[in-house]
């Protein structure tokens, strides 16, 4: 099982978190968002990658 | 032996992740855990690619139709696809979109049964002698 897909994902989760309170205390608010879209971007391209890779391996094994 | 205690400490590791990730807040644990799935469902279908040809063997030496045991699988494949699928929109706070895709799932196993269950009724007829 790869478990290194899951602890960087999250980790991509608790670095978001941590520099969306960086911002918010230094008053950058408007920037909040935009770190977090990024981070969701990021994260949901790489899932997106591994639910292709699952559902293409389903589809080769029981010849669908 | 060894391959299943090592999915099981990947699986809880993963949920010591998850958990670890809600404590900030953000709505990336759901992201984590839809990742959790998947990466345990692609060890799963591995374990599934040994048993196939084996299946598919036994079926064969005890005289069962290949076209027929084909059928089959294609139906276990497409209760997996769409158990994924429907999870992962569960999982996501989607119930509704979850029970659409059961639905075609549904709707897809019963396209793929139906020539069989007309074979079944052709022979029931045909026992009945009319």
């Amino acid at each position: 099982m790869e478990t290194e897909l899951i602890f960087k994902i999250a980790s991509v989760g608790i670095v978001v978190a941590i520099i969306n309170i960086l911002l918010s205390k230094a008053g950058r608010d408007e920037h909040v968002l935009m770190v977090t879209i990024a981070g969701v971007v990021i994260v949901l391209a790489m899932l997106a990658e591994k639910i292709l890779t699952l559902l293409t391996s389903l589809q080769s094994l029981f010849k669908m | 032996m060894e391959g299943i205690v090592k999915f099981c400490g990947g699986v809880l590791a993963a949920v010591m992740a998850v958990i670890l990730v809600r404590q900030s807040k953000s709505e990336f644990h759901t992201v984590v855990g839809i990742t959790a799935a998947v990466a345990a469902g692609l060890y799963c279908v591995t374990l599934m690619a040994g048993f196939g040809g084996t299946l598919r063997d036994a079926a064969g030496r005890f005289g069962i139709d290949g076209n027929d045991f084909a059928t089959v699988f294609k139906i276990i494949g497409v209760c997996l696809v769409c158990d994924f699928s429907a999870d992962f929109c569960r999982e996501s706070g989607l119930n509704a979109l979850a029970g659409n895709v059961e639905l075609a799932g549904k709707l897809a196993i019963a396209a793929i049964t139906l020539p069989l269950a007309v074979e079944l009724l052709e022979v029931t007829v045909q026992v009945l002698g009319r």
